[in-house]
């Protein structure tokens, strides 16, 4: 009973620490600000994974989006020049529209997403041997699927930036 | 092992990507690349032979995938369609120094991606089959790198892109915490229990429509469409005018028919609504344009728009779905053609011809002309082209499931579209050459595949019977009973 109170605590924290770190990845003015409250919002997202029992999932979490792309998104950073900006896109001056955009979306899903019924529950005794199953015989075809994906993405991405012939000479 | 004969024919076409990057990085640099676009055709020709005799009808890989009469019927069309693109870009490759190698991969990975949307049985394989099918087509629009025109639409398309695919991402998130499974033939089961008296499925049902929306170019959807198709390179403008929309209304057909079917009453207007919009803003638009590219692109936002018309009509059963696949064919086969034609006229950067650039091309290449005015006419939907008979399949339908205002609107674009496809034949065959016309390609392989197409578009014309009955198969397994 203490331990489902602790839990209750326990997202509660996570949760507001996630929308609100979530929400200051959009709204601080500097960029490396910005990837650094992303990276917390991951870092959050994996505790998550904990509550839910899924400690494997949360290691990759930490692994692949705290630790990989994070840095990725710094070294970005540090790669492109950052001019002072002191003008405003056209979406950057929607504020009041977004707000209310939100807000129109927000209180249905508070209303709603409590009704959801609750998936099958982990056995016990960690994570690794289901996701294991899961990812390489349940969902293999969308595995596939994925992979095929990212070939194609990087194929797409690797020909809108190489440099041409003349250059490389 | 049954599994993997199941999806043979995407194994194939992804083998044969990796198989063209591989040879393309063994040619030197500044090699002849035209024949990557044979080995390509080749491969996707094996592909297509592959699907009948190997794979079997039923599920496979734990009900992830569907081998049904639409599998089969959806594979040949994106094979087709691809290989039609692929024919008709080497010549305009080579002059603007696109990568061949990579134009070629990229069109086939975008093929899977739509292979396997029409296999799809569940969320999971359908979302990943959209992007699969999207993420290169946004690379290809940004292909002819120092163009801006070709910058602006692959970063147009890219980030539109991505939000309808967090909307549609959402709503499939929506729809599995409604249901609590990601398998069509349990949503359905699901859904058809609750019908739409509770909001979560509203909620899920509003943002996989505007997702899907997004993803065929549905007004107030489009405004995407007209940069993207624009900007991008013209045999590039021509893959993604055709593939991506067909591929967008299989998922339509596999998930509003198929998996949300029971909610039809609900959408069925919705979409009703939307077809007339989406005709009607397209071709009035269309009217108001001089350059034949961005006209082209308006048009197909109309034709989208007729496609939906039967979408809607779905309570007409088979021959709604068969209406639907049998004009996804014919636009597939006339729209690439009529884009693909502007590959005649070499012009500087991603712009297509303007009309009066189009002055006296009958003159200089009679044939060329002929079959730009077939593929024209056809759009218009003047017998005895596939056009023609691909909206009378469609108005059928309409007005069998009691929508005779759509059927009328239908009608009244056909006219308004008339205008505006017509002029271009004008200027095609009645005006002289004169300083204003731009200069002229001739190249073998796109007067063939231009050819051979035309001559299809005419014979559907004329014999659309057997198609049509194929059509009917097809989509005899969408409705799930």
């Amino acid at each position: 009973m203490t331990f489902d109170f602790l839990e209750m605590v326990l997202f509660a924290i996570l949760a507001i620490a996630i929308v609100g770190a979530g929400a200051a990845v959009v709204l601080v003015g500097r960029i490396t600000s910005a990837a650094l409250f992303m990276a917390f919002t991951f870092l959050c997202m994996a505790g998550m994974f904990l509550l839910l029992g899924a400690e494997t999932i949360a290691a990759f979490q930490v692994l692949i989006y705290v630790g990989a792309i994070t840095v990725l998104i710094l070294y970005g950073v540090m790669f492109t020049p950052q001019g002072s900006r002191d003008y405003g896109l056209f979406f950057q001056k929607q504020t009041p529209w977004a707000i209310v955009f939100v807000a129109f979306l927000a209180v249905p899903v508070m209303v709603f997403a409590s009704s959801f019924q609750d998936g099958r529950p982990l056995a016990r005794g960690g994570d690794l041997v289901p996701l294991a199953t899961s990812l390489f015989g349940d969902f293999a075809y969308p595995f596939e699927v994925a992979s095929v994906l990212l070939l194609a993405a990087l194929v797409g991405a690797i020909v809108l930036v190489k440099r041409d012939d003349e250059e490389i000479r | 092992m049954s599994n993997v004969l199941a999806v043979m024919p995407e194994i194939v076409v992804t083998v044969v990507a990796t198989l063209v990057l591989l040879v393309d990085t063994m040619l030197p640099r500044r090699a002849e690349r035209g024949w990557l676009a044979l080995l390509t055709v080749a491969g996707l020709l094996v592909a297509l032979v592959s699907g009948p005799f190997v794979t079997v009808p039923g599920t496979a890989f734990n009900g992830f995938v569907q081998i049904d009469t639409f599998t089969t019927f959806s594979r040949v069309v994106f094979i087709v369609l691809a290989i039609f693109a692929v024919l008709v870009a080497p010549g305009y490759l080579a002059r603007h120094d696109i990568p061949a190698g990579e134009y070629y991969a990229i069109v086939l990975f975008s093929t899977v991606g739509a292979m396997t949307i029409a296999l799809s049985n569940d969320l999971i394989t359908l979302f990943l089959g959209i992007e699969l099918m999207s993420i290169p087509v946004y690379a290809l629009a940004g292909m002819q790198r120092h163009d801006r025109y070709s910058n602006e639409a692959a970063l147009k398309y890219f980030l539109l892109g991505a939000f309808s695919s967090s909307l549609l991402l959402y709503g499939f998130a929506w729809l599995y915490g409604v249901t609590g499974t990601t398998e069509f033939g349990p949503i359905a089961a699901a859904v058809a229990r609750t019908g739409l008296a509770d909001g979560p499925t509203l909620i899920a049902l509003a943002l996989v429509t505007a997702g899907l929306s997004f993803k065929a170019a549905v007004v107030p959807f489009h405004q995407w469409t007209p940069d993207a198709y624009d900007g991008a390179p013209t045999p590039a403008t021509a893959f993604m005018s055709v593939a991506p929309k067909a591929a967008a209304f299989a998922a339509i057909l596999r998930l509003m028919v198929g998996g949300l079917g029971p909610l039809g009453t609900d959408w069925g207007i919705a979409f009703a609504v939307l077809a007339a919009v989406t005709m009607t803003l397209g071709n009035v638009v269309a009217l108001a344009q001089t350059n034949v590219k961005r006209m082209l692109a308006y048009s197909s936002v109309a034709h989208t728009g007729y496609i939906l018309a039967a979408v809607a009509a779905y309570r007409a059963g088979d021959s709604a779905g068969a209406a639907v696949l049998f004009y996804v064919i014919a636009y597939g086969l006339m729209n690439l053609g009529a884009f693909a034609c502007l590959l005649y006229f070499d012009i500087e950067g991603t712009r297509g011809a303007t009309l009066m650039e189009l002055n006296g091309f009958a003159r200089q290449e009679p044939l060329g002309a002929l079959t730009f005015a077939i593929f024209l006419i056809s759009l218009t939907g003047i017998p005895p082209t596939v056009g023609f008979v691909a909206k009378v399949f469609v108005i059928q339908p309409v007005l069998d499931a009691g929508l005779t205002w759509l059927a009328v609107i239908i009608a009244l674009n056909a006219v308004l579209a008339a205008f505006y496809y017509l002029r271009v034949v004008v200027h095609l065959y009645m005006h002289e050459t004169d300083e204003r016309s731009a200069p002229i390609i001739s190249e073998r392989m796109l007067n063939v595949s231009l050819g051979v197409s035309a001559l299809a578009v005419v014979v559907l014309g004329v014999l659309p019977d057997g198609l049509y009955a194929w059509a009917l198969q097809a989509a005899a397994p969408l409705v799930l009973r």
